[in-house]
């Protein structure tokens, strides 16, 4: 409020201040002033009155529930998995040194399973996960087919996997995640994998939350009968699609490996690294 | 690691983050469902501030618990509201959101039917300045200058916030 008016025809109104008022953020002249307005203006008081319903409406419908299990769930799983000790515990001067040869502690990547393209990816693959030739293309994501041994270990599920047979590998463009393809008695499933922590508001509307052998995971069919779950293995994001029951990808998904955080070289090693890159940069400008 | 691997770069009277989780989850949740609308993404956003709280604990000054997670939370919020405005969620043609398998646990459509799902609604609706400033105040408990110092702006800037966004959840819930 700029201005004062006469009591009986206030045209200046108290607007930001009432919400300031209401919530007794007003020092005491502004106060003493607003009340001064209010004892003679309607307007005001009922803006005020309305407010202030506003805001018990809000604080009444303030706490809510998480799903039961919810924080439990995810203790459990974070307590399963080893974690990056925190940076903030290293000196400032061994921090900024750490920053300044670019070493990152972060917790898992934040992982938005592909559903949509693993499915169309599922599409382009042959029956009984034949050999397909070339690549796979999906929307967003294309798949290069790999030899068996060019797959990185942690990216590697068994042979036999609940009877399925493992057939293909496939190397993601864009994303740091594999593909495999299994031949589950003529039917074919593919399990694309990603490291990280996957995200529940990213994945397509009208799936269920439920959970495999104490992981959290997610299921959903699509029109054509194809089904598709999603779990978290330790560090690893299981996307599972295939024309099978749900149950069968289930089965499946109970055998896949747990993964651990991948390993990453020791900060004494990564300072070593940083030292040896910096005395060659220099050797060569030398 | 187990918990007393932790306890190591925490600091003295600190809890551990699984005190922390298993204490304040609820209020973690609740902060962020309110700002991020919805259930998937409060699960989410709340996963990602264990995370912080877990990496942070290091730096944690005993004081108000609620206030520091609150801040947390609010800027893993901004982080992701940032994050999708350059990466906006794309439709899927391959899995049309139909069919979905069985029904919701019985537990989840309880949780699901609990909510005032109007005032929720309305909220959603705000423009997330104005809607964080809300949540702050109104569901956290936040002052105007804690407000400001959590998001960094001026207090004039929070008491407007503040403002404009009851005056236009008034607008949906106050006939």
């Amino acid at each position: 409020m700029t201005d004062r008016t006469t009591p009986d025809t206030p045209d200046v109104h108290l607007d930001e201040d009432l919400s300031a008022y209401l919530d007794g953020e007003l020092d005491p002249g502004a106060r003493r002033r607003a009340d001064e307005h209010l004892a003679v203006c309607a307007d005001c008081r009922a803006q005020l009155d309305a407010l202030g319903r506003v805001r018990a409406l809000v604080r009444h419908a303030a706490r809510i529930e998480p799903p039961p299990g919810f924080v439990e769930r995810v203790v459990r799983e974070r307590r399963r998995r080893r974690f990056t000790p925190a940076i903030a515990a290293v000196g400032g001067l061994a921090a900024l040194w750490l920053l300044v040869v670019g070493v990152v502690v972060a917790g898992p990547p934040r992982v938005e399973p592909p559903v949509g393209d693993i499915a169309a990816a599922h599409a382009g693959l042959g029956q009984g996960a034949a050999p397909s030739r070339g690549d796979l293309r999906a929307d967003e994501i294309t798949f290069t087919r790999a030899d068996e041994d060019e797959i990185p270990n942690e990216f590697r599920p068994p042979n036999d996997l609940a009877g399925a047979e493992f057939a293909d590998g496939y190397r993601a463009t864009d994303r740091p995640g594999w593909l495999v393809a299994y031949d589950d008695e003529g039917a074919t499933i593919a399990i694309y994998q990603e490291l990280g922590e996957y995200l529940v508001g990213r994945l397509p509307g009208g799936g269920e939350q439920f959970e495999i052998d104490g992981s959290r995971a997610w299921r959903r069919q699509d029109v054509e009968g194809r089904n598709a779950v999603v779990v978290q293995r330790g560090w690893m994001v299981y996307t599972l699609v295939g024309e099978v029951e749900v149950n069968r990808l289930i089965e499946l998904a109970e055998e896949l490996p747990e993964r651990d955080e991948p390993e990453t070289p020791s900060m004494g090693d990564r300072l070593n690294d940083a030292v040896d890159r910096f005395l060659d940069g220099f050797s060569v400008g030398v | 690691v187990t918990p007393a691997g932790h306890l190591r770069s925490v600091p003295a009277g600190a809890p551990t983050w699984e005190q922390v989780a298993r204490d304040y989850g609820r209020f973690i949740y609740t902060v962020a469902y309110r700002l991020a609308g919805n259930h998937d993404d409060a699960q989410d956003l709340v996963q990602e501030v264990l995370v912080r709280v877990q990496r942070g604990l290091a730096t944690y000054q005993p004081g108000s618990m609620e206030g520091w997670l609150s801040r947390i939370t609010t800027n893993a919020f901004l982080d992701e509201v940032r994050r999708r405005r350059r990466r906006p969620v794309e439709p899927l043609p391959d899995v049309p959101d139909r069919l979905p398998v069985g029904n919701p646990a019985p537990d989840e459509a309880l949780a699901r039917e609990s909510l005032p799902d109007h005032i929720q609604a309305a909220l959603v609706g705000l423009p997330e300045d104005y809607r964080i400033a809300v949540v702050l105040c109104d569901v956290v408990g936040m002052s105007y200058n804690e407000i400001a110092e959590t998001v960094g702006v001026p207090v004039g800037t929070v008491r407007s916030r503040i403002h404009r966004g009851r005056s236009m959840l008034r607008g949906v819930l106050v006939p």
